[in-house]
């Protein structure tokens, strides 16, 4: 029971993902093509990075991602110590690639001048959140799965 | 006496033969019977069937008579078949459900008795077919060509070109009405690059593409930019003064830049009427190659001709106080009465003290539902009127027209410029510019 309610959770929050990631390339398809959309966004993104993205903020969020990928690393290298079945870290594995690309994404150019970017941010951190839940989730609910 | 009663009747009943017979003589067209010139000038309703901007005063090869019978309205036969998308549209209406308000409007019911005419014995049946089937049971049809009475006009209807007409300029013909053309300008106004725009896709042949985003300011919630980021960019399109300027895309995007070249200077601009699908609903085929402006460095003037055609937020601030100006608000009136701002990514809702809500849409701040025929067309400019006395606009003043950010209200200026109203401005700013001052506001009916 435990593990079938495991597995739903762990669907349900897949599919919020896709649904995330599915969004932000609709969004963005939609802000080249309605007048409407393209303000909105980009009105909205330099709202957010006046309010949201000073100096000192950002480095603030690479520090949280710093903590975040090396507890990350840190259980990673403990779970292979154990010779552990690698979907049991599958999610911890992700959450380190998820980090990597926020990182990218507060830094670089290239993602800073998409009109969209402020809706890429928080659909980039929310995956990467449910990721997290999602690691919780493998390593808590369905632990007797993967044992050997 | 009962044989001499006998005579009588049978002599009336005879009678009464010979005059249906007459009756029979009368000409009909189609299913209708042609109304003769007293029954026109007595008509309850008289309906001129032809293109609206026939209607509004042009003569074009299509129809030589240029204007509308005096106290006729307009039900145009291009509304029965113009480019228009049931599910898709920014007024949320079916072309059935347009048309009923069009009759509505026009105070045509079932019982009424209307003349509808024409030029070429083809539009005005056709409007009755349409009536017929809504109902409409007296409607009798009536050629133009007959009439001897002097036509009349909008004062200043040109200011709205049909495709038509723009094809002839185009072909380097002549045009009574616009004369001697030195220097063509045809440009295209629509948001987005050539690819996003879906300039590519097609436009009138000639047009050089204008994104909307390069006249107004993006670090200022797209408000219209300043003067020499406005002159910079029409000398970019090689547009100076001297310049003849057809301004072709949907009506709010056009009127706006065509006012922006007004502003600056330029005598000879004009609106293509009826946007895009009017020029493909002409039979015109549009052109998908990109044209680019050859850029000038002289405009012919450094500061704005026309200064007061375009309104500031100070400029309006100071002349509320004055009693012969008034601000319209050409909104929805969910915007008027500030339970929305209009705009998703615009927070302040409300209005400014003072201003007498003129009309736009319904539901979106993109509707024009007030103000066009489903053909993307100015409404009769009568209804227009009427609509505007019933709001309280009041027209011996100076009338000022905003919207959220000025392109709506650009419309309804060039609306009432067509109408020969010279004292009026746009309030280019609008809501949005009000709002981002600071300027008091008022909320509610």
């Amino acid at each position: 029971m435990k593990k079938k309610v495991g597995y739903i959770v762990l669907g349900f929050l897949s599919l919020l993902q896709v649904i995330g990631g599915a969004g932000i390339f609709f969004l963005d398809d939609l802000s080249g093509k309605k007048v409407g959309v393209n303000h909105h966004v980009i009105i909205r993104k330099k709202e957010f990075i006046s309010t949201w993205m000073s100096n000192s903020q950002v480095d603030m969020y690479k520090l949280v991602l710093l903590v975040i990928v090396v507890l990350a690393v840190l259980y990673v290298i403990y779970q292979l110590f154990r010779r552990e079945n690698w979907c049991k870290y599958v999610s911890t594995f992700l959450v380190i690639l998820l980090s990597f690309l926020l990182y990218f994404e507060l830094v670089l150019e290239v993602f800073q001048s998409l009109p969209v970017y402020m809706y890429l941010l928080y659909i980039t951190a929310g995956i990467l959140f449910i990721e997290i839940i999602k690691a919780l989730v493998q390593n808590l609910l369905l632990h007797k799965k993967y044992d050997k | 006496m009962k044989k001499s009663l006998w005579i009588m009747l049978t002599c009336l009943l005879m009678m009464s033969f010979l005059v249906v017979g007459c009756n029979k003589d009368a000409k009909t067209l189609g299913n209708y019977t042609i109304a003769t010139i007293d029954e026109v000038k007595s008509a309850d309703i008289v309906v001129d069937g032809r293109a609206n901007e026939t209607y509004a005063g042009w003569a074009t090869q299509n129809n030589k008579k240029g204007g509308h019978i005096e106290g006729a309205t307009d039900f145009s036969v291009n509304w029965l078949t113009a480019t228009y998308d049931d599910k898709e549209n920014l007024d949320g209406m079916t072309r059935d459900e347009q048309l009923k308000q069009y009759m509505e409007n026009k105070g045509i019911d079932k019982d009424s008795k209307v003349v509808i005419y024409d030029e070429n014995g083809k539009d005005a049946v056709k409007v009755a077919d349409y009536l017929t089937s809504q109902g409409v049971k007296d409607i009798k049809v009536f050629d133009l060509n007959k009439w001897e009475d002097k036509l009349v006009a909008y004062e200043n209807y040109k200011l709205y070109v049909p495709p038509v007409v723009v094809k002839d300029l185009i072909d380097g013909k002549e045009v009574a009405e616009i004369g001697k053309v030195e220097d063509l300008k045809i440009v295209e106004i629509s948001w987005g690059t050539e690819e996003e725009s879906g300039y590519l896709k097609g436009h009138v042949p000639g047009a050089i593409h204008v994104n909307s985003d390069s006249f107004d300011d993006e670090d200022n919630v797209y408000l219209l930019e300043e003067d020499s980021v406005l002159f910079d960019l029409a000398k970019s399109q090689g547009i100076s003064v001297g310049s003849t300027v057809v301004v072709t895309g949907d009506p709010i995007f056009a009127c706006r830049y065509a006012t922006i070249l007004k502003y600056l200077g330029v005598n000879e601009v004009y609106v293509m009427s009826g946007g895009v699908s009017g020029w493909t609903d002409a039979g015109f085929k549009l052109e998908t190659k990109s044209n680019k402006g050859a850029a000038i460095s002289d405009f012919g003037t450094t500061t704005p001709k026309n200064p007061d055609l375009i309104d500031t937020v100070a400029e309006v601030k100071v002349k509320l106080s004055d009693s012969k100006f008034m601000l319209v608000d050409n909104r929805t009136i969910e915007e008027y009465r500030g339970e929305t701002s209009g705009y998703s990514y615009f927070d302040k809702a409300g209005r400014i003290e003072g201003a007498v809500f003129g009309y736009a849409g319904v539901g979106n701040s993109s509707s024009m539902l007030y103000y066009r025929g489903l053909d993307t067309t100015m409404r009769n400019g009568y209804e227009i009127e009427a609509m505007w006395k019933k709001a309280g606009v009041d027209t011996s003043k100076h009338l000022s027209f905003y919207c959220g950010g000025g392109y709506r209200a650009a419309e309804i200026l060039w609306d009432a410029m067509v109408l020969g109203y010279d004292d009026v401005s746009l309030f280019a700013d609008g809501w949005c510019g009000w709002a981002l001052a600071g300027e008091k506001s008022v909320t509610g009916k």
